[in-house]
């Protein structure tokens, strides 16, 4: 029982707008790369990536979602089961910053989380390093203060091309969504149904 | 005004982040200033005429490979033009039509329309001196096409650089709006659902079900996998559809799946049209059944690999990395012979959804074979409500995280593990054998082996689909007589699929060998290990075969501990095909004296079984289980117990191994993963040798008796489990490496 319990499945899903660089970020979390050269993403795609948090094994399994796909045409089968929503935008594209309420709206009514007030989400505004942050609209100030308004999200300012933050957001995308996992444990261990269920296969262990 | 300035503006900067971003590895065309403007404008225009649709991420994927083969045409014949000057005297184009006229809308056209003439202008050419009936017939042909006065037309009007935008264009519309045919793909990108959908889903997802619905035919085992996983098809396939392919396929091999796509008729085929009631949308038009047939083709393809993983995250992994490098033509031709099957199945869907979910798993994919055997009623959509989704995702989120963790380190884990492969071969080809109601470990070993063999006898078979569908038919065919005379029966398929059961006799033999060795000194037959598949402790199957097959059914829809091992009644189901005939005629007479030989030895094998049992509780438990399923049977209980105790009498030697295993399991985790593929690996390679060393034997003897008569397809089949006993040979190699 207590070895299964250090082993953990996380489903991050990343949105945000086209070309805000969320197929960088994956990459550049999980394979350390940088490329000019991503296709635009059709659908959805995913990469998984294993870290090691205190005791416990965490399985980040990352869904990259086409900036452009509207919700309904993804499928609810995307967002379904969701531990954590990573939204991006461009520092550089004010509109893209603008969407976030959209896409956090929606990303709620979709995936349609047990509590979506607590529903843990993460901002990152990415591509600071272009132009030495010359040509960003998006003041960091401004975004923090989005963030408050939404909850109190956690923000990063990052760069997938620089690998300017990225470690330590995702780090916190884990921790974030690890939190919440927690809390829906205790609420779970209230329905019997399920408490029989994890028994059994801890007794399943045992042996 | 102002907003539509605004939209057209979006719509711009859209398409042109996805241009900038198109094929970058093919830098050298796509990314060119001319391919960027043409694919631009078309894009704009198309969006600007079609706003109901506008522009969505993968149309422009869906237009490049139109225009690179325009272009790459053109360029040929300028090539061609270049070298064989002289042959080209006739300048039709030297005629000039006044540009305005011909040259589309388009005022920012800047097409390097020169070059062409170009090259009716250099007047130096190597090819000069050789007349047109020395040409290579290609250039040949090229050349008589150019003739602006030749009956065939005109190449060089057709394949103009002038046009080439315009025909871009209109093919990209054409493949968009579908032509008045049914597919169309500007459908898949849109989020409701079209006119005439009975699903009431996005046309992608609608078409994403269709063809698992079709791979529910072909291959349940895979798609009862697939959808155990809780895999849904969207997940892939809206990339799969959205894009034709084109994402999953090199630039080369998806132009040679684009013609077999575009050389289907996209007409609703006439059958299927008074049945629109019933069918899925896609599957009606041969264009459609096609893709749907090409999808289904390339799951089969990661078949293997697919059915080897036990969690939705790395199936979908291996499913969103389609391997480059395959054979493209392969994968076509698997597809066509799909195709005419999806269309088919567009009329008659057989099996409802829901069965499918069901704990009687055996008993449902079994319905599954007979109904695509026979003329099924109509039932509804074969569509998996999106309540079933979620409920599969919430009970599979849990497991997966736990299970994960609890494989590496505990014999539990393995053992679900191997219950999961087992469960999804299913109906599958290389039968569980009687022998498989041993202890955990030899279990999923054997399973192991077994699920490796079942996909390397596929590819090798490169299943016919005629094949195949044969071999489910006769599998349900057995069922269903196999109670009443189960030996004429199994005459009768022998002869239609011989080698299918030579196949099978090698997995057999896989599944039991190490077994088989003692039992075929036991029992003293030595004639029976001469032939194909030797293992003589089939006879006592044998005589089981006849209760248990009976009682399969029941006792498969009893059990509902997932841990039991419902491979059981599936062993009475498929072991028999494993039999060749020869086996079963000799056996028959033999019969009686096997069935006492087998009484006897259960006493003593009850006792045995009690020491292991102080051992291994999982061991008991399984047997107990093994027990529990059939007791239910009264009488018959005694004799279907028997291989459970046979076995254990049998695994007297090999328990000392699997002690070890138990032991390990509880103190190095690590190790134990590592000694127990390396162990697989090596039992793997004696059980090769075991198999070799009778298939040596069984050449020698092909002379005697029944296989006189067989003797050409005996040896064929030889060959093939020769073949196949080498990729084994290969995989435990690795394994033991390891």
């Amino acid at each position: 029982m207590s070895i299964s319990r250090r082993r953990t499945l996380l489903k991050v899903v990343i949105l945000g707008d086209s070309g805000v660089g969320k197929t960088s970020l994956m990459n550049q979390y999980v394979h350390n790369k940088f490329s000019q050269q991503y296709k635009a993403t059709i659908g959805a795609d995913f990469v998984t990536k294993e870290i090691q948090m205190e005791d416990r094994l965490v399985t980040l399994q990352i869904w990259d979602t086409a900036g452009q796909e509207r919700f309904q045409s993804l499928g609810v089968a995307f967002y379904r089961g969701a531990d954590c929503c990573v939204l991006v935008y461009d520092v550089n594209v004010l509109k893209s910053f603008d969407t976030l309420d959209n896409w956090h709206d929606e990303f709620l009514k979709q995936a349609n989380p047990v509590d979506p007030s607590s529903f843990p989400f993460i901002l990152l505004g990415n591509k600071v390093d272009i132009d030495g942050g010359n040509s960003r609209v998006v003041s960091e100030k401004k975004a923090k203060e989005w963030c408050l308004s939404r909850g109190n999200i956690p923000y990063f300012e990052t760069s997938a091309k620089e690998a300017y933050n990225v470690d330590a957001a995702f780090l916190c995308v884990a921790k974030t969504a690890l939190a919440n996992e927690h809390d829906q444990d205790i609420y779970f261990q209230n329905i019997p149904e399920a408490v029989s269920e994890t028994e059994q296969r801890g007794g399943g262990c045992a042996c | 005004m102002w907003g539509q300035f605004f939209k057209n503006a979006e719509l711009e900067k859209m398409v042109d982040q996805d241009l900038s971003r198109l094929y970058p590895e093919h830098g050298s065309y796509f990314q060119t200033s001319i391919c960027q403007g043409i694919l631009r404008r078309i894009l704009l225009l198309w969006c600007l005429r079609h706003p109901e649709c506008g522009y969505r991420q993968g149309m422009h994927e869906l237009l490049a490979p139109l225009l690179y083969v325009l272009h790459v045409d053109v360029q040929r014949l300028s090539e061609v033009r270049k070298v064989y000057e002289h042959h080209f005297n006739d300048k039709f184009d030297d005629m000039s039509f006044p540009e305005s006229n011909l040259v589309c809308n388009y005022k920012s056209l800047k097409l390097a329309t020169e070059i062409e003439d170009d090259a009716n202008t250099s007047q130096e050419s190597a090819a000069k001196s050789s007349s047109l009936d020395d040409l290579d017939p290609e250039i040949h042909s090229i050349v008589l096409l150019t003739d602006a006065y030749g009956a065939e037309g005109e190449l060089g009007i057709v394949l103009s650089e002038r046009f080439m935008e315009h025909d871009a264009y209109c093919m990209f519309d054409a493949l968009m709006g579908g032509a008045c045919g049914d597919v169309a793909m500007a459908e898949y990108f849109s989020p409701s659902p079209c006119i005439g959908s009975n699903t009431g889903l996005p046309p992608v997802i609608e078409a994403s079900s269709a063809f698992y619905h079709l791979l529910s035919i072909v291959d349940s085992s895979l798609y009862s996998h697939l959808v155990e996983l809780g895999v849904e098809p969207q997940y892939f396939a809206l990339r799969w559809l959205r894009v034709l392919f084109g994402r999953e396929f090199l630039l080369e091999d998806l132009l040679i799946i684009w013609d077999e796509i575009f050389a289907s008729d996209n007409k609703r085929s006439a059958s299927s049209a008074e049945d629109e009631e019933f069918s899925f949308k896609v599957l009606r038009s041969p264009r459609g059944a096609f893709i749907a047939a090409m999808a289904v083709s390339m799951l089969l393809h990661l078949r293997s690999s697919l059915l080897a993983t036990e969690t939705a995250t790395s199936c979908l992994q291996r499913l969103l990395n389609f391997p480059e490098n395959v054979d493209v033509k392969k994968l076509i031709a698997k597809a066509k012979s799909l195709q005419s099957l999806a269309l088919d199945t567009s009329i008659s869907c057989p099996a409802p959804a829901a069965a499918i979910f069901d704990r009687s798993k055996s008993a449902s994919v079994r319905g599954h074979s007979l109904s695509s055997g026979s003329i099924s009623p109509r039932t509804p959509l074969n569509l998996l409500p999106e309540s079933y989704w979620e409920e599969r995702w919430r009970v599979l989120h849990k497991e997966e995280a736990q299970r994960s963790s609890t494989e590496k380190y505990s014999s539990s884990g393995k053992k679900r593990l191997s219950e999961r492969v087992k469960l999804n071969l299913g109906r599958a080809d290389s039968c569980p054998s009687a022998l498989k109601i041993k202890s955990g470990k030899r279990d999923s070993r054997a399973s192991v082996r077994r699920s490796l063999l079942e996909d390397l006898s596929r590819e090798l078979g490169l299943e016919e689909d005629l094949e195949k569908e044969g071999y489910a038919e006769a599998d349900s065919q057995k069922d269903c007589f196999s109670g009443e005379a189960p030996v004429q029966e199994r005459v009768l398929l022998e002869d239609t699929s011989k080698e299918i059961s030579i196949k099978k006799g090698v997995g057999s033999v896989v599944g039991e060998t190490s077994v088989s060795g003692h039992t075929g000194s036991e029992e003293n037959s030595p004639d029976f290990s001469a032939s194909t598949s030797p293992c003589s402790s089939r006879a006592n199957d044998d005589e089981n075969y006849l209760e248990r097959s009976s009682v399969a059914s029941n006792s498969s829809i009893d059990q509902d501990n997932v841990e039991a091992d419902s491979e059981e009644p599936c062993v009475g189901m498929h072991n028999d095909p494993a039999i060749p005939v020869s086996d079963t005629m000799s056996h028959t007479s033999e019969k009686p004296e096997f069935n006492a030989d087998a009484t006897g030895k259960q006493l003593g094998g009850t006792k045995d079984r009690k020491l292991l049992l102080g051992k291994f509780q999982w061991l008991w438990k399984f047997a107990k289980n093994a027990g529990e399923g059939t007791s239910e049977k009264g009488g018959h209980s005694e004799a279907s117990k028997s291989p459970t105790v046979h076995n254990n009498q049998n695994n007297v030697p090999v328990s000392s191994s699997v002690d070890r295993y138990s032991i390990s399991s509880g103190e190095t985790v690590d190790k134990n993963v590592m000694g127990t593929l390396k162990n697989l690996g090596q039992s793997m390679l004696e059980n090769i040798q075991v198999i070799e060393s009778v298939l040596q034997q069984d050449r020698n003897q092909v002379g005697s008796l029944e296989n006189l008569s067989r003797n050409n397809l005996v040896g064929k089949g030889q060959v093939t489990a020769v073949a196949a006993l080498k990729e084994l040979r290969k995989i435990s190699n690795l394994l033991s490496e390891m």
